[in-house]
């Protein structure tokens, strides 16, 4: 959903994102975890062990690692 | 404004915030909303983006979280990559109208199919990560920083590039700025980025 479309939406639509949100985890993160499925796939390797490669220094910093990174503190991380 | 601290080899960030008043804090969902459609609004009528193709998304069941990721094109010719996460602190005061702060962001301006321009990253989960000549004790993790490459340079200045950083979060630019000086950049490199990129068909192919 493009963030122009937000000024389309009553505070009864958009309060339904938020209870959503706030709700504990569910395990269904939505095009959340299809971001991660995708970065995950095209390097081999899931999300945690992403995290851990670049905390022991295994793994540079590239502009998709930044990108990853910030999608994995979306999850929770 | 305290300047930002500057490590070996790399160049000092001009101050991009000038206002005093901490734009970075917690803010209703609709002053939030409000000041980035504003601010893209502009940057479209000034004819400096031509495509705001930037995604919200709820995470569910996550505490309390929106995602902004997508990509804006700048003066034709950049790509400006976003990814930042929207934390909500208060959702029970105002219908639909949460107290929400940016909590993590990626901004990377690349020149498509050469390389990135630069990028702004909050703190990373990480005060080692990767070795870098400009910063060998992986300090800037901690802090919000700034890459800076050099899309035309040898390999390291290229792909390794310099980080500055700054333990001062209102030191940090809002994307609007980030868009305002990657146009900057822009003008003062047209020539070398129009003979890289001739012609003006972003797509956004990198991306899924």
């Amino acid at each position: 959903m493009r963030i122009q479309e937000f000024d389309a939406l009553t505070a009864d639509e958009m309060q339904i994102f938020v209870d959503r949100s706030m709700g504990k985890p569910n395990g269904q993160l939505g095009s959340l975890q299809a971001k991660l499925g995708v970065l995950e796939s095209r390097y081999e390797m899931s999300t945690d062990t992403m995290l851990s490669r670049f905390r022991s220094g295994q793994l540079r910093e590239t502009a998709e690692i930044a990108r990853w990174l910030v999608l994995a503190q979306a999850r929770g991380e | 404004m305290k300047p930002l601290r500057s490590l070996a080899g790399s160049c000092l960030l001009k101050p991009v915030v000038s206002d005093p008043k901490d734009r970075h804090a917690p803010a209703r969902w609709c002053t939030y909303k409000e000041r980035h459609s504003t601010a893209m609004k502009g940057l479209l009528d000034d004819q400096i983006i031509q495509e705001d193709a930037i995604d919200f998304d709820y995470v569910e069941g996550a505490g309390g979280k929106f995602v902004y990721d997508g990509q804006v094109t700048v003066c034709g010719r950049l790509v400006l990559s976003v990814t930042k996460v929207i934390a909500i602190f208060d959702a029970t005061t105002e219908k639909g109208n949460p107290v929400v702060q940016t909590k993590s962001y990626s901004y990377n301006l690349r020149i498509p199919g050469l390389g990135s321009v630069f990028r702004y990253c909050s703190p990373h989960p990480s005060k080692l990560g990767h070795e870098m000549k400009s910063d060998p004790d992986g300090q800037h993790h901690a802090f919000h920083h700034r890459h800076e490459f050099d899309p035309w340079g040898a390999d390291e200045a290229r792909f390794e590039g310099t980080v500055n950083y700054s333990p001062e979060r209102q030191n940090w630019p809002l994307l609007d700025a980030i868009i305002r000086e990657a146009a900057e950049w822009y003008r003062e490199h047209e020539a070398a980025v129009l003979a890289a990129v001739p012609e003006a068909s972003l797509h956004f192919p990198e991306r899924e």
